[in-house]
């Protein structure tokens, strides 16, 4: 699916919307996400700046010169478009069933076991794209979004050998040989040393 | 061709000079030189073999915006300290993000020996009575497998160079990974310690309540202070100088002040961070074993929901075959009577049923056609054949009692087992599992119906039963029921088992047990007529008309009372051998002391 589908399927999601009042989320390409407010409010960060542009606003009315209803604009400097559609996706399935609270530590490897099969699949993703939904449920102070992507991070590890981790999440060895020494001399007496 | 260490040095050696020429020194030289070679040659295979697994899972390239800002966050959904070990060796980015919290909590979690390990630790911790281990000293103990004073360890292996394994993989004396060997190095033993003023501080960290850490310990790689704060020279000093327990007490504290000023602030908030982090994971810790239970216990009945729901959909078209050919079948309900099971398996309630057709459903894949069409004739044919015999249907027992109760040719004990089974038998019963079944079907078969119902008698009591129903029709006498009751036992006590506490026995085949009916049925035969006799003997009229209060005047045991035990089984001697003046005077005793007899409580004395 590309931009404009997703546009346009954010849109009618709007349409729908009960609370009627509507706001545009603008990602990195400049792309436009109307949603209702019930929806953008459950970023910390959204609702913040809402409450900034309320104060900043309120001697303004309501309608701008031409008598058109104010739709207010929010930009997302750091959320492209492809994320940001997954962030919407998942703000309003979250509105309609609240995702169970995830338990620390994790008790099943498999996401499925922790939380609602929806949001499980929500998150069987490309480990580029779950990263940088991370990235965005941090940004946008999204907490249920930012548990569960860590949480499958989290799973993601779990199972794995050091190799595969190193390997899974790209981790280069940044240890200088001396640091690396030290660290070997240290963990002498250790299984993994 | 493998090559030995002797061999090598044959040829290092050159001039064919024999093994014994060389040196000892020389040849420990040799040995460590080859091991180290052989080490820089699994070194350099290990490194060859981790290029080629690197080169087999090519790096995405843009996957090199892993959150490291967010890794502790993503860490706190672990419960392994093992992996949490494993990844501090990864980077520095993973090392950084390595909280005291995270340590402590997924020691707890994992379980096991960590959790033992953690508990052992974070106890000294609590009492004070060693250095705070740093983060990843702490990650080091929980994980160690070895002795950490690698070349000073006294099981040291000189030639593989590794220090010894520990012993006991949950022991941290002092707080130290150390061999037991080593313990007895690096403490000194007091003999009395365990029964000490000392041993009652709870900041004198020993082992085995009876050893004390002799030296300050440093940990080489680091250069921090580990292990105890209190050492033995400490106490030993404390006790040369006061003899009283109150004046050692107030030198160990000012000992401990002193010691204390090892400890940096930083290090006390460690430890408070160490001992909350321990104390919230201890509380978590069982709720978080539950649900990882439950979880795995959703899964295994997930597989085996699966699994019962595959076996079904292959059982059910032999099922609906089944079904398809019992049609129009007069039993058809009873034939089909059954449930599918939570394995997936059909289980038919009643016996022919089970026997004929329930292989073939818990075995579909072998079911043909043909044997299906079988295993349906042989459960009408055995259905039909306990309908033959008035067995089952809806107006059992009533036809039963119709075919057989009015037939003349009937023996009294047939006539009984058919009697017992209509007033103590259902049809169900019959439909059931009977141990003997095929004898049963057999006896059916040839219209031998007392025959099939004496098979149909699962337990010793019920073959009693059968003969007590018979005897004493009415079924309110229960001193007739007691006696006939004894008789049977008295026939019937060889031979036996234990069976409600009582021992019993019973014939195992129809004539052997007609045998037995018969012989009781003439034994309580006799007895009743002597008990007749008995009762109506003159003296024994007379003795009843006495009217002589009894000695006790609370005593409610009566004359008629006394007679009554000639049911119980320990007079019928007497009356089988006639000696009714003996029973007589027996029953005057009875009369005048019950309570000897245990038929009254004994009274009160005043």
């Amino acid at each position: 699916m590309d931009v404009e589908d997703s546009k346009e399927t954010a849109a009618s999601t709007a349409d729908t919307s009960s609370s009627g009042v509507t706001i545009q989320l603008i990602s990195k390409e400049g792309d436009k996400f109307p949603v209702p407010i019930t929806v953008s409010n459950m970023s910390e960060l959204v609702k913040s700046m809402m409450d900034d542009k309320d104060d900043d606003d309120d001697d303004d009315d309501d309608e701008d010169d031409d008598g058109k209803e104010k739709i207010t604009e929010i930009p997302l400097p750091n959320v492209k478009s492809e994320v940001l559609k997954k962030v919407i996706e998942f703000c309003e399935h979250h509105l309609a069933e609240p995702m169970t609270e995830i338990e620390k530590p994790l008790k099943s490897q498999n996401m499925a076991d922790v939380v609602q099969k929806w949001y499980a699949d929500f998150v069987d993703l490309e480990q580029v794209l779950l990263f940088e939904l991370i990235l965005a449920a941090n940004y946008m102070d999204i907490k249920p979004l930012l548990d569960l992507t860590c949480a499958t991070v989290a799973s993601m590890i779990k199972g794995k050998t050091p190799d595969e981790i190193r390997a899974t999440f790209n981790i280069t060895n940044d240890f200088s040989p001396e640091e690396e020494a030290q660290v070997r001399e240290e963990n002498k007496w250790c299984e993994e040393a | 061709m493998v090559t030995t260490t002797r061999a090598r040095k044959r040829r290092i050696d050159g001039d064919g000079n024999d093994d014994r020429d060389i040196e000892d020194e020389e040849y420990q030289q040799l040995a460590l030189a080859l091991v180290e070679a052989e080490e820089r040659r699994k070194q350099t295979a290990k490194k060859r073999r981790k290029d080629k697994w690197t080169r087999n899972h090519p790096v995405d390239p843009f996957v090199e915006m892993l959150p490291f800002a967010l890794l502790p966050k993503i860490f706190s959904y672990l419960d392994s300290v093992n992996l949490v070990y494993k990844l501090s060796l990864l980077s520095k980015s993973f090392r950084q993000a390595i909280t005291p919290e995270l340590v402590v909590q997924t020691a707890v979690f994992q379980g096991g020996n960590p959790k033992q390990v953690i508990e052992r630790i974070m106890k000294s911790v609590k009492d004070k009575s060693v250095y705070i281990p740093s983060i990843f000293r702490l990650l080091r103990l929980v994980n160690a497998t070895m002795c950490e004073r690698g070349e000073e360890c006294c099981g040291y292996d000189l030639v593989n160079r590794k220090p010894s394994r520990l012993e006991k993989p949950t022991h941290r004396p002092f707080t130290l990974s150390i061999c037991l060997t080593c313990v007895e190095d690096v403490s000194a033993q007091r003999i009395r310690l365990y029964s000490s003023w000392s041993r009652k501080n709870n900041r004198i960290e020993s082992y085995d309540c009876t050893k004390l850490l002799s030296s300050p310990q440093v940990e080489h790689s680091t250069g921090d202070d580990v292990g105890s704060l209190v050492l033995f020279k400490h106490v030993k000093q404390i006790e040369k100088t006061h003899h009283e327990e109150e004046k050692r007490k107030a030198l160990l504290e000012d000992r401990l002040v002193q010691l204390d000023q090892n400890i940096t602030q930083e290090e006390r908030n460690l430890s408070q961070v160490y001992v909350t982090a321990f104390d919230t994971a201890m509380a978590q810790y069982d709720a978080h074993q539950k649900r990882k239970r439950d979880v795995l216990i959703a899964i295994q009945q997930a597989k085996d929901s699966k699994r019962a729901s595959r076996k079904r959909d292959m059982s059910q078209p032999v099922y609906n075959k089944i079904e398809e050919l019992l049609e129009g079948f007069k039993y058809k309900e009873i034939a089909l009577a059954g449930e599918w099971n939570s394995a997936g398996f059909f289980i038919f309630e009643h016996e022919p049923s089970k026997l004929a057709i329930g292989p073939l459903l818990s075995a579909p894949s072998g079911a043909t056609l043909n044997k299906i069409a079988t295993g349906v004739e042989t459960v009408r044919e055995t259905i039909m054949l306990f309908d033959a015999n008035g067995l089952i249907g809806e107006d059992f027992p009533n036809r039963l009692g119709d075919m057989y109760l009015n037939r003349s040719d009937l023996r009294k004990h047939q006539k009984a087992l058919i009697t017992y089974c209509i007033s103590n038998r259902t049809a169900k019963n019959f439909l059931g599992w009977f141990h003997q079944y095929e004898i049963i079907l057999g006896h059916l078969r040839l219209g031998s119906t007392p025959k099939a119902l004496f098979y149909t008698l699962d337990s010793a009591n019920s073959k009693r039963e059968v003969f007590v129903c018979s005897v004493v029709s009415n079924s309110s006498n229960e001193k007739g029921k007691n006696l006939a009751g004894k008789v049977w036992d008295s026939r019937n006590s060889q031979q036996g088992f234990y069976e409600r506490g009582h021992y019993m026995s019973h014939p195992k085949t129809f004539d052997a047990w007609r045998t037995t009916f018969n012989e009781c049925q003439k034994e309580y035969r006799s007895i009743h007529g002597l008990i007749k006799e008995y009762k109506k003997l003159p003296e024994t009229v007379v003795w009843l008309k006495e009217t002589t209060p009894p000695t006790n005047q609370n005593q409610t045991f009566s004359r008629m009372n006394a007679i009554d035990t000639l049911h119980d089984f320990r007079c019928i001697r007497w009356l089988k051998d006639r000696r009714f003046e003996t029973l007589r005077n027996t029953h005057k005793d009875m009369f005048r002391r019950p309570e000897n007899y245990g038929l009254a409580a004994r009274p009160e004395r005043h």
